[in-house]
């Protein structure tokens, strides 16, 4: 109720205003960190749209985290906090995704931030795409984080890391054509909207005379980039990895002959399923078998691969909670 | 009136999915045959035939050597089906089955007028949920099946042949209710399944007065 009202009264604020204002975007910054919280029996927990944190009446010690970095299907992880407040008996347990990661959760991203990019060759990208320089650091590979706007319960190891094939799947890149780091502008442009960017046309200028496009990630790239990360996650940080593999078939698509089409369109979600699967099976980490609870729970309605309704949420969550269960995480 | 002779090369199964109990299926009071004669009467009408076979290996085998129903005859649709790969005395790897399935296509595509259908199987093993690979001896059927699958969509990108996705089907309609068991589908799925093969037939245009579309494929030597 009180959600439908904010959206209605943004909507009639940007008639009036236009969109992106320098108002709208405190509001939302402000309305995204917005603690609330739910006390049990045991446990209290804390959630805004980024983070969710579940403390025991015990205290905050032992701390374990759960940073998550990917796409949209991700914060149906957050899901599990409810399930965590009720069987947590002491210490805490942190859920949290970085405020900005749609345009930097391609795993050649993730990768490139580990090898270091120096901060001069960042300077003029983060200013013309209105990022932060903290950007381009190597936060999947830190050992702790915080959770965004809940500065208060300090940092918490990183016990596992949850990964999506999503952005490997369907992000495309663009390359620094002097220093090569890599940028995405796919669908946002970064941390805004791409209708927004192309307004500008003095950046799209420079981007185009700055960088060159990649293209989408081979499979045989993503393989080995996963691996990269699994190895260090598991060596450096004594992290757990579990990744979310994606739904592979098209709600309502009638296509029954591909003879026309572009193959690696037609069978690309299915390869990065089966090829995260034999990576599961040499660095052994763990799964969410997205596709399976979608499939079980009927996708008919569902938009595309990794926007899924409430009702698949939950299932998605109850898995999360298993395996983190498992991994004694919880 | 057209006649669609229509081959089944599979296993019971296969016959479940696209068959009424009177053509031999045992879960479905209409199939193929019944929903055609239905929707296009006067039109047309499907002959159906069934001939057991375990598998792509088995399928080559009965197409290039013969004799079987298939050799011996013309069919207007071979049809034929991923899970029969799980009845075979030994399982093949993917890229066992896309070869000894390539050899069978290109066989029963020298005859002009056949057309080739796959079935792809649904994913879901209701007894198996598996979140680490590395604690499985071997491919768990879930994966095998995703392998076949993908190896189908292959075949159907390389040599134009239809695939029938079950997977999607069953998915849409919600694993839970409609796969009792691995590769066991309920009564409303098969009907789906049938229903999908209809349609996929007049996409063809077997229904209409004009020439059938070809399966190309993208080598056309």
């Amino acid at each position: 109720m009180i959600e439908a009202t904010l959206v209605k009264g943004a909507r009639a604020w940007r008639a009036i205003a236009g969109n992106g204002t320098a108002i709208e975007k405190y509001v939302k910054r402000k309305y995204r960190k917005a603690v609330r919280f739910e006390r049990g029996r045991n446990a209290t927990l804390y959630s805004n749209q980024d983070a969710v944190v579940v403390q025991s009446k015990e205290g905050p010690e032992p701390k374990r985290g759960i940073f998550m970095k990917g796409g949209c299907d991700l914060p149906s992880l957050f899901l599990t906090g409810p399930m965590i407040k009720d069987v947590l008996r002491e210490g805490s347990i942190a859920i949290a995704r970085p405020a900005v990661a749609v345009g930097s959760s391609q795993t050649s991203q993730v990768l490139q931030t580990l090898e270091g990019i120096p901060e001069e060759h960042v300077v003029e990208t983060c200013q013309r795409l209105r990022v932060p320089p903290t950007f381009f650091k190597p936060h999947l590979f830190d050992e702790t984080f915080v959770g965004s706007g809940m500065d208060r319960f300090g940092e918490f190891p990183k016990s596992a890391v949850v990964l999506s094939v999503g952005s490997d799947l369907t992000r495309s890149l663009h390359r620094h054509r002097e220093h090569g780091f890599l940028v995405d502008i796919g669908g946002w442009w970064l941390n805004q909207s791409l209708d927004k960017a192309i307004q500008d046309v003095e950046t799209v200028k420079w981007f185009r005379k700055n960088f060159e496009p990649v293209g989408k990630m081979t499979v045989p790239e993503f393989a080995t980039n996963m691996e990269l990360i699994a190895k260090y996650l598991r060596d450096q940080l004594d992290s757990h990895l579990i990744v979310m593999n994606t739904l592979v078939v098209e709600p309502l698509n009638p296509t029954h002959n591909f003879q026309l089409q572009n193959e690696d369109h037609i069978t690309r979600k299915r390869s990065f399923n089966i090829a995260l699967a034999d990576l599961s099976r040499s660095q052994g980490f763990h799964v969410i078998d997205v596709d399976r609870i979608l499939k079980e729970n009927g996708v008919r309605d569902q938009v595309d691969f990794a926007h899924f309704p409430v009702e698949g949420k939950l299932p998605v969550a109850h898995e999360a909670f298993r395996i983190f269960r498992e991994l004694e995480i919880v | 009136m057209e006649s669609i002779k229509l081959f089944l090369s599979g296993t019971d199964r296969l016959r479940d999915m696209l068959c009424s109990t009177a053509d031999g299926g045992s879960k479905l009071s209409r199939g193929v045959r019944e929903i055609v004669a239905e929707r296009y009467p006067g039109r047309a009408e499907v002959e159906v035939v069934f001939e057991s076979s375990r598998g792509a290996s088995s399928l080559r085998q009965a197409v290039e050597a013969g004799p079987s129903q298939l050799s011996s005859s013309r069919s207007d649709i071979v049809v034929t089906s991923v899970d029969a790969e799980f009845t075979a005395t030994e399982a093949a790897s993917a890229d066992e089955y896309e070869a000894d399935m390539l050899a069978a296509i290109r066989s029963i595509k020298s005859d002009p007028g056949s057309h080739i259908i796959v079935l792809l199987a649904s994913t879901i093993d209701p007894e198996t949920i598996v979140s680490n690979y590395q604690r499985e001896e071997s491919d768990p059927n879930s994966l095998r099946v995703h392998r076949y699958d993908l190896a189908a969509m292959r075949l159907s990108f390389e040599e134009g042949i239809s695939v029938l996705d079950v997977d999607r089907i069953i998915a849409e309609m919600g694993a839970a209710d409609h796969v009792p068991a691995f590769l066991d589908y309920s009564e409303a799925a098969c009907d789906a399944i049938s229903q999908e093969m209809v349609r996929i037939m007049d996409d063809y245009a077997f229904f209409d007065e004009r020439p059938l579309l070809p399966q190309v494929g993208r080598d056309t030597k």
